[in-house]
């Protein structure tokens, strides 16, 4: 799982806004969401095992160029294969977590939660 | 705990046909014992609205607040439907193929075990029924009419109203009036405004949906401060649900004994054919209650389920049940949904959620292919971040974190609903296989879609589509019956009827077989309407079942 922080930076940066998904946190809520299940751990360790002998160097240690390359094959691939499924359920899971963060909501138009505000009119 | 005595009438559930009938009978002077199979909800503990990853969580589930459920036959995947398949733009890229049986969604029968029931995850739509909804075979000759009319329930209506404070606007759709709704509408949100405008173009009347919502300070609620997450519980009692309105004024009374986590597992007929007494597991001791008047309310799964599990040597299929009826003619929520996104529209994650509807013209004249649509964008979740970056706004990177707050509030969504005409092949009836804590068969729902059902699915679609089209929108995600059991509005499995030979309760809701056993829940509708919520119907089948009880 030593890759897993490297792709999740991938899929969620850091911005002007907001902070990156392993700035926030959530590549532990990950890594416990994934170890409840026997066979995400499979996939999740198969998946970064395969991205991390893409080339001579951990995916890790790529360029960023060269991560984000990757990461777009993957999102394309076939949804029944070890990299396309593993884009589309860490993307999910990724973007679950983050945006359940206070810090992640900065920039949107809303409130860090819905109450006790919530969003009295006008609305225009 | 002994439950036995001091009552003069015992209610099974505590959802809206539950709550209502318990509140008339105290009304009335009667001494009520309501049995909740679920727990209770304290909203300012499991209502987790000012937590951040709020969006996470959908209503609470604690022990005890959902029942098993089992699926049979729910159908096939039709390649000939392949049209109307569920898709999003940001989802997993997958999809059941053709040839399938369609499965139950992950909520499958989406409901709630608690006091309140699942008025508690209802975002407040206060429907009457169409008046041609009664009428259907009449002025069709398809289906089946009610024994009961719209002028019977219109002054029931009326008073449902006033206990829920349902804020509407009075408009010329055929529901008349005999008095106005209790409070002002609700405004109109950005989303609805924008569907409003256009359909006006296509001669779509969108107009304000009535809410069991307060627009006002109501009574001792304090009026809705537009949260918009009305299906994750109302923290501050604003909504209607059942136990902020007749639950706590039946409890008001000094009348009604409500004990909850008692799951009653049988019913006893007595020689007279009374229903004399039931079993219950409270608190995990076993309690014999004694029925004087026994109202059930368990709702279109757990009454057939309760009734079938209480056969006896004499009653061999089940109780209430020498029509053979009793769990047939089931109906599910037949619904589609189409979101798209409208380049320039701000804040359409505002508002209350179900904010504007729009009937289809097929509910005059009660004819089959009667719909609704209504502007679903907040209940549907798109009303975070979470809601679009999982649907709605694909790719990685700073491209789309920077996409998804460039197009935050430009989603709409269009739901509908539809009629559902009860099919032989649907129903709900025991597992043979699966059982519950209790070690008691659970209830099984097989349900099946019809060519009717998918044709009106297709007329929902067009609709839905075209709205959406006008609005300016370019489609992001689509999602229907077509493809997974999803019901939050069940109906049907103990009918009511004048005819004993094809119904299970009489036009005012009491067993042609018991004479003291009456149904006030959806179980009874012999239709489905044509995409009303039925709560307020319920609560006003559940009024005048009481009166009649009360003589």
């Amino acid at each position: 799982m030593d890759s897993l922080g490297a792709v999740l930076d991938i899929l969620l940066p850091a911005d002007d806004f907001t902070p990156s998904a392993s700035a926030s946190g959530i590549e532990r809520d990950i890594a416990d969401f994934v170890a409840e299940s026997a066979m995400m751990t499979r996939l999740f360790l198969a998946a970064l095992d395969w991205m991390d002998h893409l080339a001579d160097r951990p995916f890790r240690d790529l360029a960023p160029s060269q991560q984000a390359e990757v990461m777009a094959f993957m999102e394309t691939a076939d949804f029944n294969a070890v990299p396309g499924r593993f884009f589309h359920i860490l993307r999910a899971l990724a973007v679950e977590f983050y945006y359940a963060r206070a810090e992640a909501v900065v920039g949107l138009p809303l409130n860090a939660t819905p109450q006790p505000e919530g969003y009295p009119p006008p609305w225009g | 705990m002994g439950l036995s005595g001091g009552h003069d009438a015992v209610v099974i559930g505590s959802g809206a046909g539950g709550a209502a009938a318990a509140w008339r009978l105290c009304q009335h002077g009667l001494r009520v014992l309501l049995l909740e199979a679920g727990p209770t909800f304290d909203p300012a503990r499991d209502y987790s609205l000012d937590s951040p990853g709020w969006e996470r969580q959908g209503f609470p589930v604690r022990p005890g607040s959902q029942a098993i459920i089992s699926y049979g036959d729910l159908g096939m995947l039709d390649a000939g439907t392949e049209d109307l398949a569920s898709w999003s733009r940001a989802g997993f890229p997958w999809r059941l193929p053709a040839g399938s049986p369609r499965p139950a969604s992950a909520n499958g029968y989406s409901h709630v075990l608690g006091v309140g029931g699942s008025t508690l995850h209802f975002v407040g739509e206060a429907h009457r029924l169409h008046p041609d909804a009664f009428r259907q075979r009449s002025l069709t000759g398809e289906n089946i009419d009610w024994p009961l009319g719209y002028a019977d329930l219109e002054p029931l209506y009326g008073e449902v109203e006033g206990v829920l404070g349902v804020a509407g606007a009075t408009t010329d759709d055929g529901r008349w009036r005999s008095t106005a709704y209790p409070l002002p509408p609700h405004p109109l949100g950005p989303g609805a405004l924008a569907l409003q405008a256009a359909g006006a173009r296509l001669h779509q009347h969108w107009q304000v949906n009535p809410h069991a919502v307060l627009s006002a300070p109501w009574q001792d609620r304090p009026a809705c401060n537009y949260c918009g997450q009305c299906s994750r519980g109302c923290p501050l009692g604003d909504k209607g649900s059942a136990d902020v309105t007749f639950l706590r004024q039946a409890g008001d009374t000094g009348r009604l004994t409500l004990v909850s986590d008692a799951i009653v597992t049988r019913l006893h007929a007595g020689p007279d054919g009374r229903i004399a007494r039931l079993e219950a597991i409270v608190a995990g001791r076993s309690e014999s209650v004694e029925t004087p008047i026994l109202v059930l309310a368990a709702g279109a799964v757990q009454t057939p389920r309760l009734l079938l599990l209480s056969a006896n040597s004499e009653m061999p299929g089940g109780l209430a049940n020498a029509s053979g009826q009793v769990g047939r003619n089931f109906m599910e929520t037949l619904s589609w949904r189409s979101v798209g996104m409208v380049p320039g529209l701000k804040g359409s994650h505002l508002g209350l959620p179900a904010d504007a509807i729009c009937w289809s013209p097929a509910q005059a004249g009660g004819r089959a292919s009667a719909f609704r649509l209504n502007h679903t964008t907040l209940e549907t979740g798109l009303n975070g971040p979470i809601g679009y970056a999982t649907r709605l706004v694909s790719g990685f990177g700073e491209t789309f974190k920077s996409a998804l707050r460039e197009s935050f509030g430009s989603a709409l969504a269009v739901g509908a609903i539809g009629q559902v005409i009860p099919d032989a092949r649907s129903g709900v009836d025991l597992d043979p296989a699966q059982r519950d804590a209790q070690g008691l068969p659970v209830a099984r729902i097989s349900s099946v879609l019809t060519d009717q059902s998918l044709s009106l699915l297709r007329e929902m679609a067009k609709a839905a589509r075209a709205v959406l089209a006008e609005a300016g929108a370019t489609l992001a995600e689509e999602a229907s019956s077509r493809d997974a059991f999803t019901a939050t509005h069940v109906f049907g499995t103990a009918r009511m009827g004048a005819d004993s030979a094809t119904s299970v309760v009489d036009p005012v809701g009491r067993s042609h077989d018991h004479s003291n056993l009456w149904i006030t829940d959806a179980s009874i509708f012999p239709t489905s309407g044509g995409g009303e919520s039925p709560s307020l119907t319920i609560m006003a089948l559940a009024l005048r079942a009481a009166d009649a009880v009360a003589g």
